[in-house]
């Protein structure tokens, strides 16, 4: 809803400060400024025009400023003597920030220009056909000398609400003056309306049979002339980028920006009967709207009938079959009150949304409707010569009131932490117009017919905040205390997302939403959800891995030729049923390096390993890594399950060639696991006493078979050699010309130590025995000196 | 004799003192610290000497002795600091030149601003509440006071998976969730998370975003303490200079509703302000869908966005660079907080 000075201030006295009273005590300004930013305009006549002596389209003028004559060559081919027209002086800025200034062309002097309303800045499309091309020039004289925007009803500062949908009474200047009258103790006075009516009497005959129609008011006209509009009812309208049309349409337009009523105009030779049915639609009942669609109602719609046939859906669009067109001479004009969420309903369901069917969903002040019609006859009887028959006729189905509101004396004080004496209250009331009673504990409130949005007690809490001035109430820390923390998961994401950040990689954040057939490139955690009105075929699937997004950043990055990248997410991952929260690295490229000594850290499966190993030991979670290759997008052979207390959590692997190929990347190693599990326990710390007595280190050496996983080689060493085995690592793996071919060498590294004495060489010689002996017989390893 | 010895430690001295290398002093230890060197050989002269000359004459004796080897100790480690340094200089490196290049990590700049503010209400005594995102629309919806028909509802265009299951389209559930589990005990909680909305993505919208919203309930709460609340944040988040502006607005969850605008200054010194976070009072109808009687129970509530506190912060001049994730966008954030 844009305000203009020039439709307010018949209203209201303007307050200097209104941009700040608006923005603070009444609703959001989103724009405020001039209607039309050229300065310095000026009307002025011309007294002379002649061709320019060195042109063929040129002309010479001199124009009557008032204080003094001016010489201005005008290109344009309408500019004849003895027009009044808009001069833009030396000094003058234009729209668009172009600056006049005094000049020659092709020889003579120029001092300022004559304009068009394109230079004055109105869309091509708004500009009347007679002033397409060329100046524009005034229908009849004006002050010469006096300001130009004026003449053209452009004056004044222009204003956009940025409306909330509670707000529907702002959805009129009159609605708006009311709530600015309330801010600035003034009270708005109705006009009278200059109505001569004539002797025949209104023939129509009004009948509501619906609920979703309080009251319906109707006026007949006769030997209505359609026309152009005056000029200052088109700048109201272009002021609100509605489009000037003729005077009868454009006056039910001003009467939408001024009352906030809609009207419609019924060709009352069409409507034939002159009797106005307004009843539930019939389900499944056809019909023709006003932009020739046929559409199909139901029994939730209101529909305008003439006993016989529909001739409007109500509050939404009329009908073709009783449109006005160039040839219609009688009218029948309704003003109506229609049901909020039964307009609502119907305007969504046909996809059609007016300004009328916006004000009705937001709620109009049914006690204004007769108002609107009021004024609307008023301007038809001046700007269309309607002769206008003798009475309105209506019909009232039901009253609309607003509730009365019964509120504790103390509510206000106590809900805002201010002090407000109780005088002061019943002035703001009266501000408000609101109709109260005041008894021994309470006040008894009923909103104006206007405030539809008032309905409890905290609706009026916010209008009591808003008139004594929210800046004005004073801040006061809660006097309860509370303990506040983290809880145990929320510290250990925090503690592993800083872990990782630590350790060397960036934390990403990405999109949820993935292209559906790539859902299960990566990972599948059961059926896909996809949402039903997606933006796009890339952001309709909720992914169930993070290595998608991963990628796309390992992508991106490299392609601008950032090649090292360490990356890891901590986010949602979904299916249905299922939402679960993941954790997914993906490294690239080079990772830690010192060029100039040809020093670097490569991260291939078992960097990435180690990584992960030594993110979780410290939060006492150990994972096996099993073997598996079912995800086509990774290495088939360097791929493994991440399994935690015997359950896959996730992978671990390096992408396919196929896959890094197909992404342009380098070679990269990602994981992906379901933190869930990890999250919600902590191993309970108890301090083991440290060996006071010397270890014994040994190194073992075996070959065997090369398919044998060396986990489960060290699984078979610990179990065999139990408590007194304290570490255990691999220091070699050999595999060529001096072993035997499908076999491989495995050196382990193993130190021995015992809590409660010394380890004796012997006894660890008898662990080292029984280990050979248990790996002989299960792998048929022979020791390797 | 006595002075023999002086003479001869004299000597000794200055040819130490004089040598120009190992060899050297090797030779003059030999010269007359040796069995038969010139000191050595002087205790051949004891017997020349009567008893009451000898203590002393030895005692001399071992003096010179220990002068001299005293002597060429210290010119011996002399000479081998000199030769260690040269081993050492031909050692020598370029401290200059760059070092071990460590990959530098970082926190995402969206998770090191949710992370500030939540130290900042733990302290106040809030906690942290979470839900999930994919949503039913009666937590979404229905418990935040916006019914099907809700006018309030077409503002927010949201991405529905099935009839009544959608992408959360604010953190709003999650305190409707947090006040069935509450069971009408007071409340103080914040909740941070990502929502989703189907705007197309630019410059200052995208379909994915990070909220905070706060819920505080308890007897007695009263509008100065949700203003308090919201200057406390302000201020942590933006400097301790900063002031306030409260104007109406529209939330179908609170009434009162207002939009917070935050002070900063201008180019040209004066004052302005920007819009940054919605707020309000509790709905009634909120408080009795969440098991509270809003006759005993009042509530304040608030909502910020993510991005918007780090746009505001940091300068960030377009909403995509959070989850473009560039590294050269990512890194800049390496150290903030610390």
């Amino acid at each position: 809803m844009r305000i203009t000075e020039n439709m307010l201030k018949k209203w209201i006295k303007i307050p200097e400060n209104i941009l700040e009273v608006t923005n603070q005590k009444i609703i959001e300004v989103e724009s405020f400024g001039p209607l039309n930013p050229a300065t310095k305009l000026v009307v002025g006549r011309v007294l002379t025009c002649t061709d320019h002596p060195d042109s063929d389209h040129l002309h010479v003028t001199t124009v009557d400023l008032g204080d003094r004559v001016d010489q201005i060559v005008c290109g344009a081919e309408n500019v004849a003597k003895d027009q009044y027209v808009i001069v833009a002086q030396v000094g003058t800025v234009l729209p668009g920030d172009f600056k006049i200034k005094a000049t020659e062309i092709r020889g003579v002097e120029s001092n300022g220009m004559i304009c068009s309303l394109k230079e004055l800045g109105l869309d091509d499309k708004y500009i009347p056909e007679d002033f397409q091309d060329g100046i524009y020039y005034f229908s009849s004289p004006k002050p010469i000398g006096t300001e130009g925007l004026k003449a053209l009803s452009l004056e004044g500062w222009a204003m956009e609400l940025g409306l909330t949908p509670n707000r529907g009474d702002l959805l009129s200047v009159l609605g708006f003056a009311y709530d600015l009258a309330s801010m600035t103790n003034q009270k708005i006075t109705l006009p009278e309306y200059q109505i001569t009516e004539t002797k025949n009497v209104n023939p129509t005959k009004i009948e509501i049979s619906t609920d979703g129609c309080a009251r319906y008011y109707a006026r007949y006209f006769e030997r209505l002339i359609i026309k152009e509009s005056p000029w200052w009812l088109k700048s109201a309208l272009l002021a609100n980028d509605l489009k000037p049309i003729n005077n009868v349409v454009d006056i039910s337009n001003y009467i939408l920006l001024e009352y906030g009523t809609p009207l419609h105009m019924f060709d009352a030779d069409k409507v034939k009967t002159n009797h106005i049915v307004v009843r539930d639609a019939k389900h499944g009942e056809k019909i023709v709207s006003l932009d020739g669609v046929e559409r199909v109602l139901n029994d939730q719609d209101v529909v305008i009938t003439n006993n016989e046939e529909v001739i409007a859906i109500a509050g939404v669009m009329g009908l073709h079959n009783t449109m006005i067109d160039d040839d219609t001479k009688r009218v029948i004009l309704e003003a109506a009150y229609f049901d909020p969420k039964r307009i609502s309903q119907t305007s969504k369901r046909l996809n059609l949304k007016s300004d009328a069917s916006l004000r009705f969903e937001r709620g109009i002040d049914d006690q204004r409707v007769i108002l609107g019609l009021e004024r609307a006859t008023e301007l038809l009887i001046e700007l269309a010569d309607a002769k206008v028959s003798s009475g309105v006729n209506g019909f009232i189905h039901h009253e609309i009131e607003n509730p009365i509101i019964s509120v504790e004396k103390k509510y206000f004080n106590e809900k805002l932490g201010v002090v407000i004496p109780e005088k002061k209250l019943l002035q703001f009331f009266d501000a408000y117009n609101y109709k109260y009673a005041v008894s021994k504990d309470t006040y008894e409130l009923r909103a104006p017919s206007y405030r539809k949005d008032i309905l409890i007690k905290a609706d009026l809490l916010e209008e009591i905040a808003r008139i004594y001035g929210l800046d004005k109430i004073p801040m006061k820390t809660i006097d309860q205390p509370a303990e506040g923390k983290l809880t145990f998961k929320q510290k250990r994401l925090r503690a592993l997302r800083h872990h990782f950040a630590n350790l060397g990689l960036n934390e990403i954040i990405s999109y949820s939403l993935i292209q559906p057939s790539e859902v299960h490139r990566y990972q599948n955690l059961g059926d896909a959800v996809s949402v039903l009105m997606p933006l796009s075929e890339d952001k309709k699937t909720l992914r169930q891995s993070l290595v998608h997004g991963l990628l796309e950043v390992v992508s991106f990055n490299q392609s601008r030729q950032l090649s090292s990248v360490a990356v890891f997410e901590i986010g949602n991952c979904f299916a249905k049923g299922l939402e679960t929260l993941h954790l997914g690295v993906a490294m690239s490229g080079t990772w830690h390096k010192n060029p100039w000594k040809k020093q670097e850290v490569k991260p291939d499966f078992h960097i990435l390993k180690g990584l992960i190993d030594s993110v979780f030991n410290p939060l006492d979670i150990t994972f096996t890594y099993v073997p598996t290759n079912h995800i086509d997008a990774y290495h088939p052979y360097r791929q493994a399950n991440v399994v935690y207390q015997d359950k896959v959590i996730g992978q671990i692997a390096q992408l396919h060639p196929d896959e890094v190929k197909r992404l342009g990347i380098e070679t990269t190693i990602v994981v992906d696991i379901d933190l869930a599990p990890l999250l919600d326990f902590s191993t309970p710390l108890v301090y083991k006493p440290v060996s006071k007595y010397p270890q014994i280190e040994r190194d073992l050496a075996i070959v065997l078979d090369q398919s044998v996983n060396a986990d489960d080689l060290i699984q078979m060493i610990k179990q065999t050699a139990r408590k007194n085995l304290v570490q255990i690592d691999v220091f070699d793996i050999y595999q060529g010309s001096h072993i035997e071919s499908g076999k491989k060498s495995i050196a382990f590294h193993l130190v021995f130590n015992d809590i409660e004495k010394t380890l004796e060489s012997v006894d660890v010689d008898q662990l080292m025995k029984k280990i050979t002996n248990r790996l002989s017989f299960s792998y048929q390893a022979t020791i390797r000196n | 004799m006595i002075k023999h010895l002086d003479e001869l430690r004299i000597k000794a001295l200055l040819e130490v003192e004089k040598a120009e290398n190992l060899e050297r002093l090797d030779m003059i230890r030999i010269q007359y610290l040796s069995k038969k060197g010139e000191v050595s050989l002087m205790m051949g002269k004891f017997k020349e000497l009567s008893p009451e000359e000898r203590p002393a004459f030895g005692q001399k004796v071992n003096e010179t002795k220990e002068a001299i080897e005293q002597a060429l100790l210290i010119k011996k480690t002399d000479f081998e600091n000199i030769e260690l340094l040269k081993t050492l200089e031909k050692e020598k490196i370029d401290v200059t030149l760059p070092g071990y290049q460590f990959y530098q990590g970082s926190v995402h700049p969206l998770n090191q601003v949710i992370e500030d503010v939540e130290d900042l209400f733990v302290g106040l005594g809030y906690e942290v509440a979470e839900g999930p995102e994919l949503e039913n629309d009666y937590y979404n919806f229905e418990m935040m006071n916006l019914d099907k028909d809700h006018p309030a509802r077409a503002m927010q265009d949201s991405f529905y998976v099935d009839e009544t299951t959608l992408l959360r389209t604010h953190t709003s559930p999650v305190q409707a969730r947090a006040m069935l589990e509450k069971k009408g005990e007071p409340l103080r909680i914040i909740c941070p998370g990502k929502v989703y909305r189907r705007d197309n993505d630019d410059p200052t919208h995208s379909h994915q975003f990070m909220q905070m919203e706060g819920l505080v309930i308890e007897k007695g709460l009263n509008f100065a303490n949700l203003k308090d609340a919201l200057l406390k944040m302000i201020r942590h988040l933006f400097g301790a200079e900063r002031e306030i502006r409260l104007r109406p607005s529209y939330f179908p969850f609170t009434e009162p509703s207002v939009e917070v605008d935050v002070s900063y200054i201008k180019k040209d010194g004066t004052v302005g302000y920007i819009e940054v976070l919605g707020a309000g009072q509790v709905h009634p109808n909120v408080l009795k869908m969440g098991g509270y009687d809003p006759e005993i129970y009042q509530g304040f509530a608030f909502g910020i966005g993510i991005e918007r506190i780090a746009i505001l912060k940091y300068h960030v001049d377009d909403i995509r660079h959070f989850y473009t994730n560039d590294l050269r966008f990512l890194a800049q954030f390496k150290g903030v907080g610390q």
